[in-house]
């Protein structure tokens, strides 16, 4: 399982009781704004619905000023975007968002001995 | 009586004719205008009731916010700020004030949680401040709804 997969899986466990999380990075995607986030927390009650309350990107590495037109789409919507980076790159990412004027939140996730060992949301 | 006095008392009759009925009509216009106000004002409120209400079970259920319920609440201003001009013609002075001391605790509070609302972060801190919202907003709607019942007597 790549880094991407299991930090997917670490947030999908960790929300599962409090939102209705999907993973966006199966073969059943949804489309927001254009772009494919990775990982969608939806209202959980009343069922059925889809109320969008959090998206989030999970950029394991490459550069941030790629994913600037990506971002700004996802952060267009009414949701909450979480843009997820590496904790070494944190401070990096915050530095970016605040520049480019995006309206996201940043979380951090560290990684020990080839598993997620924290994601820290702000 | 002369033709010229008949004249002249016809002349003053139709003037102070002409005017009690401008006057009627305006009157009768104010009267309307100010029943559309409090319609106006009453169905914003209940929008506004009903947005914070639904913040609200967001929070019990899922302990977060959504933002896009406080630009709900701010587009549920624009009956208020559109009238605000003619509020003046709601007759107690009171309830004028009520008026606009609500939607400016309304505007300040979504002004203060600007950027603040819908994290995932579960530290103390920000939880108790999330929980200090839905608190501000819970009172909002309790007002709302005071106000409301006012303006429909």
């Amino acid at each position: 399982m790549d880094e991407r997969r299991k930090i997917v899986a670490r947030i999908l466990n960790e929300f599962g009781g409090r939102f209705r999380p999907f993973d966006n990075t199966g073969d059943d995607k949804k489309v927001i704004a254009g772009q494919f986030p990775d990982v969608i927390l939806m209202r959980s009650e009343p069922p059925p619905n889809s109320d969008i309350l959090f998206l989030m990107k999970i950029e394991t590495n490459g550069d941030f000023v790629s994913r600037l037109s990506e971002w700004q789409a996802l952060s267009s919507t009414p949701s909450v975007l979480y843009i997820v980076v590496p904790k070494s790159r944190l401070d990096e990412a915050k530095k970016f968002v605040s520049a480019t004027g995006v309206r996201a939140r940043v979380a951090s996730y560290e990684m020990e001995n080839d598993e997620v060992k924290g994601i820290q949301y702000e | 009586m002369s033709n010229f006095t008949s004249l002249i008392l016809g002349a003053l009759l139709a003037i102070a004719g002409g005017y009690i009925g401008d006057e009627l009509r305006s009157w009768r216009e104010r009267a309307r205008e100010r029943k559309a106000i409090r319609v106006c004002v009453v169905d914003e409120l209940r929008e506004i009731e009903t947005t914070i209400s639904n913040m609200h079970q967001v929070w019990d259920t899922a302990a977060t916010f959504h933002p896009s319920y406080v630009t709900d609440l701010i587009d549920n201003t624009s009956a208020y700020d559109t009238l605000r001009p003619r509020l003046f013609l709601i007759r107690k002075g009171e309830l004028r004030k009520e008026i606009s001391d609500f939607y400016k605790k309304l505007k300040d509070t979504a002004k203060k949680t600007e950027g603040k609302l819908g994290t995932l972060a579960q530290t103390d801190e920000a939880t108790n401040e999330q929980r200090g919202f839905d608190t501000a907003f819970q009172a909002i709607g309790v007002e709302a709804k005071t106000l409301r019942s006012k303006l429909e007597k």
